[in-house]
């Protein structure tokens, strides 16, 4: 049975007439709420499962690129928005999450793209990183010592965040993308560069900048400062 | 007790703690609501936009030129609102493409009377004068506007002969994306 039969006759109750619709929806697989949303009239009780289903992680991305609460959210709903203006083109059969953050990512660089254009500078910084021997630094993040997040009390946690926050938006929007596709997203430096339309070395030299300029931003931190020693 | 952790885990960690100071969803019905199309949305503002669009005619003249920037392609009958006012400002195809039900564009204002990074682009089909399809194009490093989008099936099929070189069978409204969501 195809993905739109299964939809149909889980809606229609027969597939289980003893489960009501509403709470039914929140075990549907992606696939079918997806199919569902992507009908006229959408089905807004799959919809509201499907955004509770992913809201947390979507917004926690946005919040990690825009370092702001009320940004993030803007930029979560504006993914939503974006994804249902198009919602016939769905396609139940990918993975939705990867979709949306990819939608709401998307968003973000169309932004700061928009921003670099106004200021020359960050350009010319990241092109004299073009240039430099690319070597293969990514593995220095390995090395950089942070202590064990798990084990702080709720202030410390705190102070932790707050000191992430401030590190990520010191560095240049783009080596902060590079930074999150790479360690957040898990995009390879090859994927990265085919979006940037550079070399894999050189996405690999602004990783291994974008990590050695964390290193120092959380070492001029409060709360690294006090208890640790950036290697 | 102290173990190290690389960056990686520090972004992730990063990361949860976001998840769990996430606010609560927005409601899907809210969202629908904001999905609406404008043309939806404000019905007397889309007719007015479409009478004007459909009075623009572009001479011969203008279709056969160049490009200031050497390109080619026919020129599309172009409408940029803006919350405060509209422009007429044509826009050269330079790059179409349709395959597998997917519609890949590339286009340039001409004149560029403002740089926008974006713009929500409303195809307006030339006959009827109606919203066929709303996709989002970005700005690219070159002075282009991008955009790509999933085509209904219909579309698809009608638009996967045309070229480039062809009179568009549809018009154009731009919204710049920073006027909207």
């Amino acid at each position: 049975m195809d993905i739109e039969s299964q939809t149909a006759l889980t809606d229609s109750g027969l597939a289980d007439p003893d489960v009501r619709r509403e709470d039914s929806r929140a075990s549907w697989p992606d696939a079918w709420l997806v199919n569902a949303v992507r009908r006229e009239p959408p089905d807004a009780v799959s919809l509201d499962a499907l955004v509770t289903r992913y809201w947390k992680s979507l917004y926690a991305h946005c919040q990690i690129l825009t370092l702001d609460r009320e940004a993030a959210s803007d930029l979560a709903q504006e993914a939503w928005l974006r994804v249902l203006r198009a919602r016939s083109s769905l396609q139940p059969d990918k993975n939705f999450r990867a979709y949306i953050v990819t939608v709401a990512t998307n968003l973000w660089r169309d932004r700061n793209r928009a921003n670099r254009r106004a200021g020359a500078m960050a350009d010319s910084r990241l092109a004299s990183l073009d240039a430099a021997d690319p070597g293969y630094g990514e593995s220095m993040a390995l090395v950089d010592v942070v202590p064990d997040a798990s084990t702080l009390s709720m202030d410390d946690q705190v102070l932790l965040k707050m000191d992430i926050d401030t590190a990520l938006q010191r560095l240049d929007p783009q080596l902060r993308d590079v930074l999150v596709s790479r360690f957040v997203a898990g995009e390879s430096a090859a994927e990265i560069g085919q979006r940037y339309d550079r070399t894999e070395q050189t996405i690999s030299s602004w990783i291994r900048e974008a990590v050695r300029e964390m290193r120092i931003h959380l070492g001029e931190s409060r709360y690294f400062d006090a208890r640790t020693t950036i290697k | 007790m102290r173990r190290e952790l690389d960056i990686e885990q520090l972004l992730r960690w990063r990361l949860e703690r976001a998840e769990s100071d996430a606010p609560p969803p927005p409601a899907g019905i809210h969202l629908l609501e904001g999905a609406r199309p404008w043309w939806d949305l404000w019905p007397e503002r889309f007719a007015a936009r479409a009478r004007r669009l459909g009075a623009i005619q572009i001479s011969y003249g203008y279709a056969m030129a160049p490009l200031q920037h050497g390109h080619s392609g026919h020129p599309v009958p172009t409408l940029i609102s803006r919350d405060d006012d509209e422009l007429e400002a044509p826009v050269r195809v330079l790059y179409l493409n349709v395959r597998e039900g997917k519609l890949r564009l590339r286009f340039q204002l001409d004149p560029i009377p403002r740089v926008e990074h974006g713009f929500e682009v409303t195809f307006i089909s030339e006959e009827a004068l109606q919203p066929i399809l709303s996709a989002y194009a970005t700005l690219s490093v070159d002075g282009e506007y991008r955009l790509d989008a999933e085509l209904p099936e219909d579309l698809a099929a009608n638009w996967e002969s045309l070229k480039v070189t062809d009179r568009m069978p549809f018009r154009f409204i731009l919204r710049p994306t920073s006027d909207n969501t």
